[in-house]
């Protein structure tokens, strides 16, 4: 249905992410840095990127700050995946970039239920 | 001899007995003659206002010594003779009575008068009335002894020290805290005699009292045998009548306890709070070490329960419905443990925002449905209408959840848990009520307290580490309110969390 990247440091989390989003018919691409996202976001279009926060070298803030500056977020969905929920969206000013947050672990449920929410406004 | 020269002798005895009678008329000082046996023949006219007397006549004839009071005849009588021995006693002080029987402190000089052939023939005296002086130095002298008691009296060292750091006096505090028994103090040096050193000590108030003209103080320590001994000084000036500093008055005090604690307590309070930082980011670190692997744990089990790597049947699915639950309960204890910490540290964040509190109650009671039914239990909401509340409803929604969980937990099959909420004209007031077993009396107090379990036996049933509480209860009191609590054992617990709108 959509055609969504997901960004996590852990292989591991982005299979089972791939796993379940796959199962509900959407189109996942992968990526394991920030550096990947900006490059998959530069070679391809999606309609939603599921971006970890807490990552080794550029972390997510970084990363999105990064995809504002180049244009690449227009139109983009964004769901922040998150260990805690925390200040950094007002923090960093982006509450305009970011739609929602799933928080880790995180139930099957919800995280479809939240893509749905996302996609649908 | 012939007539001439007996009238010229005559007229010399004349003229020397009017020169004599003159004298003693005029003369400012009590002036008393007597005979060798100490009978008055003559008395000044100073005698008689001394004594208290009218008329020269009522003293003519009578014993110098009716003048002396009893106590002192003795030594008068041996003066008497000391005076006929050596021709003159000076400075003699005697209690002295006046007529009406006063007595008076005199002084009195005495000497002997000879005749022309130089034989002894007359005593004469001069008494002054020193009663005022000896007043004054008794007083003197009491004042001195009240200001050294009161200066011994402290226990602080008290030193005057003049500007060549030599010690002036000094009060007994001083001469005990000495470390060694010295027999001189005054006019030494002070540091000598303190500290033995040669020279003035680096950091001397006095010396900077004397430069500034302003009391000075301090806090230092010397090295001695026995390691740091710190002392407090201060440094007073004393001002001669001209206003400039002549001496200064030094105060010090041994405070090595003191000083030695504070030291203490410093080091202890760096290593606190290197302790305390150390911890905030191991906790950091730990928390996103666990929830990264629960996460993959719980994402697998999910797909494979989920059916998307193959068909389960339905004893998988029980079972993995396990693991997902287990992975939830450890989950919900980082949690606990990670809220707790910030708690502790004071880092907990609440974001108030204005919130419908009632349709917040409504939901967790919707939430905990089927869990209640599962379990056999009725329950309830009583929902009232009530304005909308700044809180932060993430947190007072863990606070409801936590209650809610905890009464349909302990709550035996075919009981029931009733959530209420109402106010008040102050507040808002959410009430968990159950049916189950309840706390006993004695333990009502540790309800809110870490790591609280009812009966800790039970631990395995009843799944927990027992911060829920203690957290939920920091919660609602950031929030400016207060949870109670009312239980009675195997009837039922009711917990109550009243929040100010």
């Amino acid at each position: 249905m959509a055609k969504i990247l997901v960004v996590d440091d852990e292989p591991e989390i982005l299979d089972i992410l791939q796993i379940m989003l796959e199962d509900a018919g959407h189109a996942v691409e992968k990526a394991l840095s920030g550096y990947e996202c900006l490059d998959k976001l530069r070679k391809n279009k999606f309609e939603l990127i599921l971006l970890d926060i807490r990552m080794p070298k550029m972390d997510g803030w970084e990363t999105l700050r990064k995809m504002k500056e180049k244009g690449i977020v227009d139109g983009v969905k964004v769901v922040i995946l998150t260990i805690e929920k925390g200040p950094g969206v007002e923090i960093f000013g982006l509450q305009d970039v970011v739609a929602d947050y799933l928080t880790k672990p995180f139930d099957k449920n919800v995280l479809l239920k939240t893509i749905k929410n996302v996609m649908g406004k | 001899m012939g007539k001439d020269k007996r009238r010229q002798a005559e007229k010399n005895l004349k003229e020397t007995v009017k020169l004599y009678k003159t004298l003693l008329k005029t003369a400012s000082e009590a002036v008393t003659v007597s005979d060798l046996e100490g009978r008055i023949t003559d008395v000044s006219k100073r005698t008689l206002e001394v004594h208290g007397y009218r008329h020269p006549s009522e003293l003519l004839g009578k014993s110098a010594f009716d003048l002396i009071h009893p106590k002192d005849h003795q030594e008068a009588l041996a003066n008497l003779a000391k005076t006929l021995q050596t021709g003159s006693v000076r400075n003699l002080e005697y209690t002295l009575l006046k007529k009406d029987g006063s007595t008076f402190t005199g002084e009195l000089n005495a000497a002997l008068l000879r005749d022309a052939e130089g034989k002894p023939s007359a005593f004469i005296a001069t008494t002054r009335d020193v009663s005022h002086r000896v007043k004054v130095e008794e007083e003197l002298r009491q004042v001195k002894d009240h200001l050294q008691a009161v200066l011994d009296g402290i226990d602080e060292s008290i030193v005057v020290i003049d500007a060549k750091y030599r010690i002036v006096s000094h009060n007994e505090a001083f001469a005990k805290s000495l470390r060694k028994t010295k027999e001189k103090t005054v006019g030494e040096h002070c540091f000598h005699v303190i500290h033995d050193y040669a020279k003035p000590c680096r950091n001397c108030v006095v010396r900077d009292m004397f430069k500034t003209g302003s009391p000075e103080f301090d806090v230092h320590y010397h090295l001695e045998k026995d390691g740091k001994i710190y002392h407090e000084v201060k440094a007073y000036p004393i001002r001669d009548g001209k206003g400039k500093i002549i001496q200064s008055i030094y105060v010090f005090r041994d405070v090595t306890e003191r000083e030695t604690m504070y030291e203490r307590i410093r080091q202890a309070n760096t290593r606190l709070e290197e302790l305390s930082k150390m911890k905030s980011y191991f906790i950091s670190i730990a928390s996103h070490e666990l929830r990264t692997p629960l996460a993959i744990i719980k994402g697998y089990v999910d797909v494979v329960k989920g059916g998307m790597l193959g068909e389960v049947n339905e004893r998988q699915k029980t079972k993995l419905n396990a693991i997902s639950g287990n992975v939830t309960h450890l989950d919900r204890i980082i949690d606990n443990i990670l809220d707790l910490s910030k708690i502790e540290s004071g880092d907990l964040k609440l974001s108030f925002r204005k919130t419908n509190l009632s349709s917040l109650v409504s939901s967790v009671v919707e939430d905990f449905t089927p869990l209640a039914a599962e379990r056999g239990i009725r329950l309830k909401a009583n929902v009232n209408p009530i304005p909308k509340i700044r809180i932060d409803s993430d947190r007072i929604k863990q606070v409801l959840i936590n209650l809610v969980d905890n009464a349909v937990k302990f709550t035996p099959r075919g009981g029931h848990v009733t959530v209420s909420i109402r106010k008040t004209r102050k507040l808002a007031v959410i009430k968990v009520e159950d049916s189950g077993i309840g706390i006993p009396r004695n333990r009502l107090d540790d309800v809110f307290k870490s790591f609280f379990q009812v009966d800790s036996t039970r631990k395995r049933s009843y799944k927990g580490v027992g911060l829920g509480l203690s957290i939920c209860k920091s919660i609602v009191e950031l929030h400016g309110g207060e949870i109670l609590v009312f239980s009675r054992v195997n009837k039922g617990t009711s917990v109550s969390v009243r929040l100010p709108l």
